[in-house]
């Protein structure tokens, strides 16, 4: 199991303002504080998402250079972590840059000091260190049943209304970027590209948007990625979807996405991981937790209201691309707009951007969502909305997906502020970048950073759908579709 | 979760009592109960209504189907029809979509979904 630790935008800068001061200032003057933690469990990796800060009181801490805390501080933050139901962590500073080590003392507070009263919590306890610059490290103290066992964190990143921003582990097992990378190293840099190349990046939905978005990664040298997408390629997906042709009609999307990507990708060691689901199956959810961004190019209700809630809960940003077109009533194009979403902590979520409803969730799960019984007819007589779509407005789209993914992980501190939603009507040929806040009662936000606290309801519900149904995969009927699809394939091959 | 609804909607006075529904739209019940019109078509009339939930939902999800005796009279052709305890009755979709996720969890409650919703609906039949 792999460990990473993740702060809040406001969180961090909270603790960078009460770890560093005195540094800031010009002093050697360390500081530290105790904070709370919640777990976010993935397949493969446990997040710990610093939720709330224990900033000491008078008395609590001693400032020599060094810096010691008071047994009754300690006690109070346990005592606060048991009644929260969350974990311990605690934050030191050290007066220089970079991913941070541990010195004797260091081990001998935390292993000796703090991680026995902090099993009382029933989680480890989670030691972090900010390093002058801001770069963050930190590590996991589990009780082996004998000894506290240290293991440390992969990567600390910062997720807020501004992007990611990773401290990543040195050695981080990635090498240098190969030669085929250079004109992309030589655009942003090596440490980017380090960053980049560390990331384990998630799309789900694999249409005509989410192959332009797999594409670019695969081209840019990410290292990592997940596919989720449960469809199949059909005759009516070719005009649009990049991998797609009448050979390939009948196959898994993720599938046919996924041999391609391995076929392109630049990066020397480069896993891609596809998975025949929606994202709302339990594996797929639990896969989707492993990522560090997560691009959602999906259209139904309830797979948006899941990344939703995982980009608040569970801090994880997902970046989320949705196409409108409308055609007057004989035909001809009325309008075209695609949007780009940022939903991260201190963003307005997707549905506070009105991307969707509770109620579309509901009606999807019920199955009247597509039910002719009770679809009201279109608002307007004067444009139809529906599936209308082209290749170049989905390239478009995922090409600015990608973007906006990348504005959050390479941002600079002289870049200017990072806009949450991009909207851009063809017609027109505006392009708006705005900066929106969720509404002050949303139910999404107040969810950040409360990880596994929060279950989301509908995990592994069967949900009615055009076309294959998701308790379908892996059974005989299943199976049977699947030979079905391959024989219809090799038939056109021959064909051909 | 449908023993709570029916417990908010007596709170407000109303009649609610739990029926299953098991072959409606995977619905884990409904709450029915009857409610006077104050405006529209209606006007003055008590009609019966009930209100279908899935479990597990509410009320972060609110319920959006809306049942009434198909006897009663409306302006809406888009529903279905179903029968239980030997009446039919019709189902129509009408979700709050307008202003449930803004409200604040206190509010989330039948005591918000009848007087803001549901009283709007039934005059607009």
């Amino acid at each position: 199991m792999r460990l990473d630790t993740v702060l809040t935008g406001s969180v961090a800068e909270e603790a960078a303002g009460h770890l560093l001061r005195d540094i800031r200032r010009g002093e050697r003057q360390e500081d530290l504080c105790f904070a709370l933690w919640s777990p976010s469990t993935g397949a493969l990796r446990t997040t710990a998402i610093i939720s709330k800060l224990l900033l000491p009181q008078a008395d609590e801490r001693h400032l020599h250079g060094n810096v010691s805390f008071e047994p009754g501080y300690l006690a109070r933050a346990v005592g606060e972590a048991c009644r929260g139901g969350v974990g311990l962590a605690f934050m030191h500073s050290h007066p220089v840059p970079g991913w941070q080590g541990m010195s004797r003392e260091d081990v001998i507070a935390e292993r000796d000091r703090i991680a026995g009263p902090a099993r009382a919590t029933g989680l480890p306890l989670v030691g972090l260190t900010l390093g002058r610059d801001g770069t963050w490290s930190a590590r996991f103290w589990r009780w082996t049943g004998h000894r506290f066992e240290r293991t440390w964190c992969e990567k600390v990143r910062v997720v807020g209304r501004q992007g990611i921003r990773c401290s990543l582990r040195p050695p981080n097992g990635v090498s240098r970027p190969p030669e085929r990378l250079r004109r992309t190293v030589d655009t942003w840099g090596e440490r980017q590209q380090l960053v980049l190349s560390s990331l384990r990046i998630g799309i789900v939905g694999l249409g005509s948007v989410g192959c332009v978005v797999a594409e670019a990664l695969a081209r840019i040298g990410v290292t990592d990625v997940l596919l989720v997408d449960a469809d199949r390629v059909e005759e009516h997906n070719l005009d649009r979807l990049l991998y797609a042709d009448q050979h390939t009609v009948g196959r898994f999307k993720v599938d046919l996405a996924a041999e391609e990507l391995r076929r392109r990708a630049v990066a020397t060691r480069f896993r891609v991981t596809a998975l025949r689901a929606w994202i709302q199956e339990r594996n797929a959810f639990r896969e989707a937790l492993d990522c560090d961004v997560l691009f959602a190019a999906v259209d139904r209700p309830l797979p948006k209201d899941l990344l939703n809630h995982i980009a608040y809960a569970h801090c994880i940003p997902v970046v989320f691309g949705g196409i409108r077109v409308a055609t007057k009533p004989d035909g001809r194009l009325g309008e075209a707009s695609w949007s780009v979403v940022r939903a991260t902590p201190e963003s307005r979520c997707l549905r506070c951007d009105g991307q969707y409803t509770t109620s579309d969730v509901t009606m999807e799960r019920d199955g009247s969502l597509d039910d002719p019984s009770y679809v009201q007819i279109g608002a307007s007589q004067h444009e139809v909305v529906g599936n209308q779509n082209v290749f170049p407005f989905s390239s478009s789209l995922g090409s600015l997906m990608v973007l906006e993914m990348l504005r959050g992980v390479l941002r600079e501190d002289w870049w200017p502020r990072t806009p949450s939603k991009v909207h851009y009507t063809y017609v027109a040929g505006r392009l708006a970048r705005h900066e929106l806040a969720c509404h002050a009662n949303c139910s999404v936000a107040a969810r950040t950073g409360r990880g596994d606290r929060v279950a989301y309801p509908f995990i592994d519900e069967p949900v009615p759908r055009r076309g294959v149904s998701a308790p379908e995969i892996g059974t005989e009927r299943g199976a049977l579709r699947r030979w079905g699809g391959t024989l219809r394939n090799l038939f056109r091959r021959r064909r051909a | 979760m449908l023993d709570q609804v029916v417990r908010e909607l007596r709170e407000l006075g109303l009649d609610a009592r739990r029926v299953e529904l098991p072959s409606f739209h995977a619905s884990a019940g409904a709450a029915v109960f009857t409610v006077p019109v104050e405006n529209g078509r209606h006007k003055g009339r008590t009609l019966a209504v009930g209100v279908s939930f899935q479990e597990s939902a509410y009320p972060e999800y609110p319920p959006h189907f809306i049942h009434l005796k198909s006897a009663v009279r409306t302006g809406f052709t888009r529903h279905s029809t179903h029968h239980f305890e030997d009446e039919e009755w019709s189902a129509y979709s009408f979700p709050p979509s307008d202003f449930w996720d803004g409200l604040a969890p206190a509010e989330k409650n039948m005591a918000t979904y009848v007087r803001r919703h549901l009283l709007r609906v039934l005059s607009q039949l």
